[in-house]
């Protein structure tokens, strides 16, 4: 198969390349060329925003759900950090599991600030509204409580935030922790350096940056008050960073930010957390936000348009094209397209090593070059296993709107929210 | 004045005044069968009459020195002494008259009452006599003024009223009925302590209570405080009315704001502030005491009619010890070591300590001397006997079985026991003896009996 494959590479002129290949040209190589060379750009004339006076206080909300397990690393994590003037502030969004307690004793301890407990569980976004009203400094971060981070990662997080007032939210970079947990775990880190720590800075570069991730961002409350705090999820780190944008305010990544995370380690709890990250995507940048495409409104943004349509291009138009692509070859090559469809997947390789390589040299962490010999799998998991997941949540939501039955959010809240 | 008076004609009762006495006191006790007397006088008191001005602390402290304390208090002072059997105003129509009235049910009931004995038990039973004579529980009263916050008024001019009930409870004397709980300063074990809702962080008792309101519909969770418009719910996000509880939005709870520093949590902690030293003592640490009011039991009654509390004397000093034998089983090893020595010639000896008060030493120490003096002898056994020895109490004497000891070693330890009792209770003090066989086996046949 693989000769076979080389062999039907080598034999094509051209114009065949670009005929046969016609997705892998529309979609993969503009994705893999585009992120490096921003990954360069960055490199040579990326803006370098100065270390902030340690002394700038900070809020920090860490709103968490049965997170027991976790809040104390989390918060012993911050409290190891170099910037030193937090504020934290933890909401227990109705846990059962003695998270309460936690942090109940830890604030105790003098560990944590300000602490919330509600009764009954209301969401993400609404203890993240609540966590905001008591939230006393301009600057706050949203964290998950999962996460942990470099001892320096909140002082670059804040950095663009102080030096520039224009700057309404800063994302930051986000590996993940559990690494060594599963064969997907693994394949999750990689997809991580592709999709976070470099594809984040070509969006960046271009100023289409559409998410602060909620799992590690920081924002201006001035900002986040001006355009009505969090709205009902899922999705609603997307969401919030979109009315931010078009608000006017600047969206900055920060790959030097380092946070780390756990990520599903079984496929039942990865396949059930990318259909929800899938279906927002339609909820919010096909429906909610659809004004972004309306000329005619005082606060269009050519930007925003081109931001969403980015997203939309590679994401749910590859996944659809994929699909058709897939088809395409089975009518024109008939069994002969597992050979096509194979040396597809040699092309992707090839790019994916380039791309691993240049988050390496740039981003890399220690221990990175571990997950080398995971690629040539790695980037099966992405053409396949991935771009499966999402035509499912795509068509789901498309037809059935499956997102306003997810579980992320508590049924009372599932029964009122507004529909897009 | 008219007069209900039972006194019998034959007996008059032994009244002393405490306060200024008046003209009209003095022409109100005449017309009764009274002999006046005055505190800290010798013989028996049956009455003390708390006048206005009287210092009723002191008057109870010197009714405890003098034994006094079963006399009834007839308060006519007007400040209705807790302690008192009987209070009334001085002008009151019959007051003294009523008074007197109970000073003699009382006298009758002291009737059934031993001698309170002086020794160390005089507390105890002067404890149980006040709530056996009054028909009354010793009952706790709360009062600010003591750092413990409780006493016991019909215990009044006893030192450590608690200790001492409780002591007696756990003789079987007095029967717990709870009555309070209060809870003990970190610092000083004071319980004179105010409880407040505190910062968990800062400590600071300026705390506001916030209902938190959750609008389902866009997220918004915010203080009540910032929905209200009018009497209306409106969301400060959406701009949109909250109509239905739990179906536009729900209270998932309060939160408490410190107005000291800023800080907030979900529920406040409980601390309490000592008046006393001033220090504050976390509830969870707060260290509980609970406060019982007593009942007297057959035991007590019993106790009470006798003049002595069970268990006390040589006795209950000893019984603790590891070689303390039943006199049972003080006969069985006797026995058994009587026929070891029969049979393969084992030694053994058998001493006697009179450990029984006579009336010569009663009278030349005093209860107080005797109950010092077994103390002594408990303190000479403790420090003689070995972990073979064994001893009982048979007939108001001490018999120390010692196995394996010849009568020579016996004779040694006989004369160091002996110079030891002469040191600690004087030369006159002859308690020891060595019993020969004649006398064991008499012991131990009438044991066996």
């Amino acid at each position: 198969m693989l000769l076979e494959a080389f062999d039907f590479l080598r034999a094509l002129d051209f114009a065949g390349v670009f005929t046969v290949f016609w997705f892998f040209w529309l979609f993969e190589m503009p994705r893999y060329c585009l992120s490096t060379f921003a990954v360069a750009v960055q490199a040579a004339f990326g803006r370098k925003y100065p270390r902030p006076d340690p002394e700038v206080p900070v809020s920090v909300l860490l709103i968490g759900f049965n997170e027991a397990d976790g809040l104390r690393r989390s918060v012993m994590s911050l409290r190891e950090q170099s910037h030193r003037n937090l504020e934290i502030i933890v909401v227990d969004d109705g846990s059962t599991d003695g998270m309460g307690d936690v942090a109940a004793a830890m604030m105790r301890e003098g560990l944590i600030d300000q602490f919330f407990r509600c009764g009954t569980r209301g969401g993400k976004c609404a203890g993240l509204n609540l966590a905001l009203h008591y939230c006393k400094h301009d600057i706050f971060l949203v964290l998950d409580v999962d996460t942990s981070f470099d001892r320096d990662a909140v002082s670059k997080l804040i950095a663009p935030l102080v030096a520039d007032p224009a700057v309404g939210a800063v994302s930051g970079n986000l590996q993940v922790r559990n690494v060594d947990e599963s064969l997907l775990t693994r394949f999750q880190s990689i997809e991580y350096y592709s999709n976070i720590t470099v594809g984040r800075q070509f969006t960046d570069m271009m100023n289409w940056l559409m998410i602060v991730s909620g799992a590690f961002g920081a924002f201006r409350k001035q900002a986040v008050d001006q355009v009505g705090r969090w709205d009902v999820g899922p999705g609603d780190d997307s969401n919030i960073t979109v009315k931010l944008r078009r608000a006017g305010w600047r969206i900055v990544f920060v790959p030097e930010a380092w946070a780390m995370t756990n990520v599903p380690a079984t496929h039942a709890a990865l396949w059930r957390q990318r259909k929800r990250w899938s279906r927002s995507l339609i909820r919010h940048r096909l429906r909610k936000w659809k004004v972004v495409f309306n000329p005619f409104v005082d606060n269009f943004s050519f930007d925003d348009m081109l931001a969403i349509l980015m997203q939309l291009w590679f994401n749910v138009a590859l996944t659809f094209s994929f699909a058709i692509y897939i088809v395409w070859a089975l009518v024109n090559y008939g069994r002969f397209a597992v050979v096509v469809m194979f040396a597809l997947y040699l092309m992707n390789l090839f790019f994916k090593c380039w791309e691993f390589l240049v988050a390496w040299i740039f981003h890399g962490r220690p221990g990175m070059w571990r997950l080398l010999p995971y690629l040539p799998a790695q980037t099966f998991y992405v053409g396949y296993y991935m771009r499966l997941n999402r035509l499912i949540a795509y068509i789901s939501e498309l037809v059935l709107r499956r997102s306003y039955q997810d579980d992320y959010y508590p049924m009372k809240v599932h029964n009122a929210q507004d529909q897009f | 004045m008219a007069s209900t008076l039972a006194v019998p004609a034959t007996r008059a009762l032994r009244v002393a005044l405490a306060g200024p006495m008046t003209s009209g006191i003095g022409e109100a006790l005449r017309r009764h069968p009274v002999s006046v007397t005055e505190l800290g006088t010798a013989g028996p008191l049956d009455a003390v009459v708390l006048l206005p001005g009287a210092d009723p602390a002191g008057v109870y402290a010197r009714m405890a020195q003098d034994g006094h304390l079963l006399a009834a208090v007839l308060d006519l002072s007007g400040a209705r002494s807790p302690r008192a059997d009987f209070s009334a105003e001085i002008n009151a129509p019959d007051g003294l008259a009523r008074g007197l009235d109970t000073a003699m049910l009382l006298a009758e009931a002291r009737a059934a009452v031993a001698p309170l004995p002086d020794n160390e038990d005089r507390p105890g039973l002067t404890a149980l006599a006040l709530s056996i004579t009054r028909k009354r529980d010793l009952e706790p009263r709360l009062d600010a003024s003591l750092p413990c916050m409780f006493d016991y008024p019909l215990l009044a001019g006893i030192a450590g009223p608690r200790a001492l009930l409780e002591q007696l409870a756990d003789a079987s004397l007095l029967k717990r009925h709870f009555h309070e709980r209060a809870y003990l300063c970190g610092s000083c074990q004071s319980s004179r302590m105010l409880a407040r809702d505190v910062c968990v962080a800062c400590g600071g008792a300026h705390l506001e209570q916030q209902t938190l309101i959750h609008h389902y519909r866009c997220g918004e969770q915010a203080p009540k405080s910032h929905f209200l418009r009018g009497d209306q719910l409106v969301c400060p996000k959406c701009d949109r009315v909250l109509r239905h509880f739990g179906v536009d939005y729900d209270a998932p709870g309060p939160v408490y704001v410190c107005r000291s520093c800023g800080k907030t949590a979900p529920e406040p902690e409980a601390r309490f502030l000592c008046a006393d030293c001033h220090a504050s003592t976390r509830g969870i640490d707060a260290e509980a005491l609970d406060w019982y009011s007593y009942s007297p039991t057959e035991a007590a009654h019993a106790a009470v009619a006798e003049g002595r509390l069970p268990h006390a004397g040589l006795e209950c000093l000893l019984d603790s010890l590891p070689g303390w034998r039943t006199p049972r089983d003080f006969a069985l090893t006797l026995d058994l070591s009587r026929r070891l020595h029969a049979r393969y010639s084992r030694p053994y000896a058998v001493l006697r300590i009179d450990a029984q008060a006579s009336a010569e030493a009663m009278e030349r120490y005093g209860r107080a001397g005797v109950a010092q003096m077994h103390q002594m002898l408990a303190d000479l056994v403790r420090q003689t006997v070995r972990e073979t020895d064994c001893f009982a109490q048979i007939d108001g004497k001490l018999l120390l079985l010692l196995p394996e000891t010849s009568r020579e070693h016996c004779e040694v330890l006989f004369e160091r026991l002996r110079t030891r009792a002469a040191e600690m209770l004087g030369p006159h003090v002859q308690l020891l003896a060595q019993l020969d066989e004649e006398q064991i086996d008499a012991l131990i046949a009438r044991l066996a009996r």
